[in-house]
């Protein structure tokens, strides 16, 4: 027979410490954050070594990676390639970033409202969603892009323009399952305000898949300013490797060197994200943490 | 004495975890002779269904049987290949289960899973399947069984689908049926029907049963033999008349004792003077209903609670009973106002919930707090136990803030839990220990009503018993007043002062204690009286055979 009441000496463990724990012991998203660490401090340190400005052009055109002193060769213009990748690391992480941040927060304000109030709110916003889904976002995000101009915060608009219904969906998905839950009923007995009850109870126990599909978010963007890049969509003044490879792209058979280092660098990061994502899937996923 | 149909000796089995292994079974050793009903009895996490599982050849992945072995018609079953267990499965060992929805797939109507049962082992055609499987429903007494066959899962009540899992279990007639804890989903009536069923059938066919639950009266009324198992291992083993009348194990004696039982009362004097009473909530007329969205886009309504009407006097408990549907919870929580009533009064210390709103409503909700029954879900896993006994003072200003710290302290130590627990988290804690922080929280605003929502149903007998002292602890110093919900009418007897009996949402039968117990007037409220599984009655009804 237990006496319950009985106290034992353990030390407070709040679940996310515990997740946190788990994702340290998962190899392959360790070695995907170390990658991403790798590819942040690139972007924020590396442009001291190799000089400002990506665009100066510093030997003649399609100097072989390795000869002349270019790690990575030189460009159609003679520019550096390993100045432009590594100043694209920067412009590639910040579009990645602020898109998944802008997808985040319109998806998670549309959906949470959505699925606390129900009714009518509900039923506008969804249809909201829906018609932001089934539009073809590649034709959607180039007709934005067109509109209102070839700039990096254009482009990340767009991109977040058409990358929030995932998040809405799923933040509609965890509101309804939760503010079913006992805790959130007592929560409101309690008194608190349908804000807090909201922002406070609700989100922060929905958090979860919405921070594993943000970090996919991340990875899905690089990928489309690459895309749209590539279509030539792009600000001719930064260097994003997208970029890089759409400006390269004609002499894909002569240099292809030119197109494939940028697109390693695309691969790896958004690889790294991936496993970080996964990573912290498994760890936040209550019911794969006994294994 | 026959030959026994199973024998197990020393099983032990072994889940291997995050750190190393655990022995969940422990040692255990039993017999079970044809045509008798053993039942393995403990509390969860005892060892109980891992025993079932490993007879069935059914552990999880992560389990494996460590030593022992299980005898069965001459073969061990621990040593016997898959394809052999797979034979047995179902054909001589049929199995039903806790949780009658889930257990059943539902994309099949339940004629063609039985006649998939009956195809797979006994080679029938496809017509004599169906015709079999129809026999069986109606065996079972499905009312209807020819059409019913062709009905889903979701298209019957909990107490039919339990039905068709022992007509699925039964279809090859097994010569052992184990069914783990077959009625704990189900009402108390419709328990007492599956028991019934289930005890004709074994006379019948002659199948041997291994019923596996928690709960001591179904013990007294169904078992041969009893196995006590209490962490893995086997406390007390033997005939149920030895281990009830005469328990060994103190053990035993503490679950026995901790069964909410129903005991016989004596109706006194009619005490019941209808003076104006100081009623606290003073309920009129409650009207509850629920948009039903049916195909496409009509809506219907449900009426959840159809005019209730009560009184409840400060510093007493009345008892919400009912089977699951007849609208006690929602009763409640339209009173404190958690679920929207359509029509009537809820008058608490002067002040009608029904007709507050915005602030005033939110504010008000100081007054009544809720006890919920999952211990699991009621709390808010991303809060420390503080926090979460605080939110409701936080958010309602009943305390000044330099106050709330020391109260939250008070609580804790009121509750029986440790001031170095207040800083943990939900997860960290034992199913009791949670219901107690639920309690606190309640408690934090010092509301002038407390709501039990079946608070203490989701526990095992003896933690039960220690959460009901504590309600009834609290009650006497504090002085508080409980609207009291469960579906269990023991722990109603033990814990209310009046009752009301609620059926299809209304109230059916209101009184005193003593009175519903005693004399009840409705045959409603005598069935479900009759339908509690007694140790009592099943102790009378063993001396009177014997006799």
């Amino acid at each position: 027979m237990s006496d319950e009441t009985q106290s034992t000496p353990v030390k407070a463990r709040s679940p996310f410490a515990e997740a946190f724990e788990m994702f340290t012991r998962n190899r392959s998203a360790m070695a995907g954050l170390l990658i991403l660490i790798g590819v942040i401090l690139v972007a924020i340190f590396g442009p001291m070594f190799t000089g400002e400005d990506p665009f100066e052009m510093v030997w003649a055109p399609f100097t072989p990676p390795g000869e002349e002193g270019y790690l990575l060769g030189t460009d159609y213009l003679g520019r550096d390639l390993m100045s432009l990748l590594i100043h694209g690391a920067r412009v590639s992480l910040t579009v990645g970033l602020t898109a998944a941040f802008l997808t985040v927060t319109i998806g998670i304000t549309v959906g949470a409202l959505a699925g606390f109030y129900g009714g009518w709110v509900e039923e506008v916003l969804m249809r909201l969603t829906e018609f932001f889904q089934v539009l073809p976002t590649l034709l959607f995000s180039m007709v934005i892009v067109a509109l209102f101009g070839a700039t990096l915060p254009m482009i990340t608009l767009a991109i977040g323009l058409v990358s929030w219904p995932a998040v809405a969906r799923i933040t509609r998905a965890e509101f309804l399952r939760i503010r079913e839950l006992e805790y959130v009923t007592a929560a409101r007995a309690g008194g608190v305000r349908n804000r807090d009850l909201i922002f406070r109870v609700i989100l922060p126990n929905a958090l979860p898949p919405i921070i594993v599909q943000a970090a996919l978010m991340v990875g899905s963007a690089i990928l489309f300013e690459a895309g749209l890049s590539f279509l030539g969509l792009t600000d001719p003044n930064v260097a994003s490797w997208g970029q890089i490879i759409g400006s390269n792209r004609q002499y894909i058979l002569d240099a292809s060197y030119t197109v494939t280092v940028p697109g390693i660098a695309i691969f790896i990061t958004v690889l790294a994200i991936s496993l970080v994502g996964d990573g912290l899937n498994d760890a936040l996923n209550p019911k794969l943490r006994e294994r | 004495m026959s030959v026994p149909l199973l024998s197990v000796e020393g099983l032990s089995v072994e889940l291997s975890a995050r750190h190393g292994k655990v022995t969940v079974v422990d040692d255990l050793s039993f017999s079970l002779e044809p045509g008798k009903t053993l039942s393995i009895v403990g509390e969860s996490g005892s060892g109980k269904s891992m025993t079932a599982l490993a007879i069935m050849g059914l552990l999880p992945t992560t389990g494996r049987i460590a030593h022992g072995s299980i005898h069965f018609n001459g073969q061990d079953l621990t040593q016997v290949d898959d394809a052999t267990l797979r034979s047995i499965r179902g054909n001589q060992i049929g199995m039903i289960f806790q949780e009658p929805m889930t257990s059943l797939n539902p994309l099949y109507t339940v004629g063609e899973q039985i006649a998939e049962v009956l195809r797979l082992h006994q080679t029938l055609s496809q017509s004599d399947a169906w015709a079999r499987a129809v026999e069986l429903l109606d065996a079972v007494q499905i009312p209807n069984a020819v059409e019913k066959a062709l009905a889903y899962p979701h298209e019957m009540s909990g107490g039919q689908r339990q039905r068709v899992m022992i007509a699925m279990a039964l279809a090859c007639r097994p010569q052992i049926l184990i069914a783990d804890e077959p009625t704990t989903a189900l009402d108390v009536t419709v328990q007492a029907e599956i028991f019934e069923l289930m005890r004709n059938l074994s006379d019948d066919m002659g199948t041997a049963t291994i019923l596996i639950t928690h709960d001591m009266g179904v013990v007294a009324e169904m078992a041969d033999d009893v196995a006590v198992m209490n962490g893995g291992k086997c406390l007390e083993y033997g005939s149920v008349e030895a281990v009830i009348d005469r328990p060994q194990h103190p053990y035993t004696r503490s679950l026995i004792a901790s069964v909410p039982h129903l005991t016989t009362e004596t109706l006194k004097g009619s005490a019941q003077d209808d003076v104006d009473r100081d009623a606290l909530l003073s309920v009129r007329d409650l009207q509850v209903q629920f948009n039903v969205k049916k195909r496409f886009g009509r809506k219907e309504v449900f009426r959840a609670v159809k005019g209730v009407s009560f009184d409840l006097e400060k510093g007493k408990t009345l008892g919400l009973v009912g089977e699951s549907g007849s609208g006690k919870t929602t009763t409640a929580l339209a009173v404190a106002r958690l679920v929207e009533a359509q029509e009537g009064h809820a008058v608490l210390d002067g002040k009608d919930m029904l007709s507050l709103s915005g602030e005033e409503l939110r504010l008000a909700r100081a007054n009544v707090q809720v006890i919920f029954q999952d211990p699991y879900s009621s709390l808010n896993p991303r809060l420390r136990a503080a926090a979460i006994v605080r939110e409701p003072m936080d958010n309602l200003g009943t305390m000044p803030l330099e106050e709330r710290d020391a109260h939250v302290a008070d609580l804790f130590q009121k509750v029986g839990l440790t001031r170095e627990q207040m800083n943990l988290f939900p997860h960290q804690f034992s199913g009791g220990q949670r219901q107690r922080i639920s309690i606190a929280r309640a408690l934090s605003t010092n509301p002038a009503l407390i709501i039990c929502d079946e608070a203490v149903s989701a526990l095992d007998v003896i933690i039960q018993a220690q959460i009901l002292d504590l309600l009834r602890d609290l009650q006497d110093n504090l002085g508080l007043t409980y609207l009291f919900i469960s579906h269990d009418l023991g722990v109603v007897q033990q814990m209310c002062d009046e009752v009301a009996v609620m059926r299809h949402g209304e109230i059916v039968e209101f009184g005193p204690r003593n009175q519903i117990f005693a004399a009840p007037q409705q045959d409603y409220t005598k069935n479900l009286l009759a339908a509690v599984p007694s140790i009592e009655r099943a102790q009378t009804m063993r001396k009177a055979q014997s006799a």
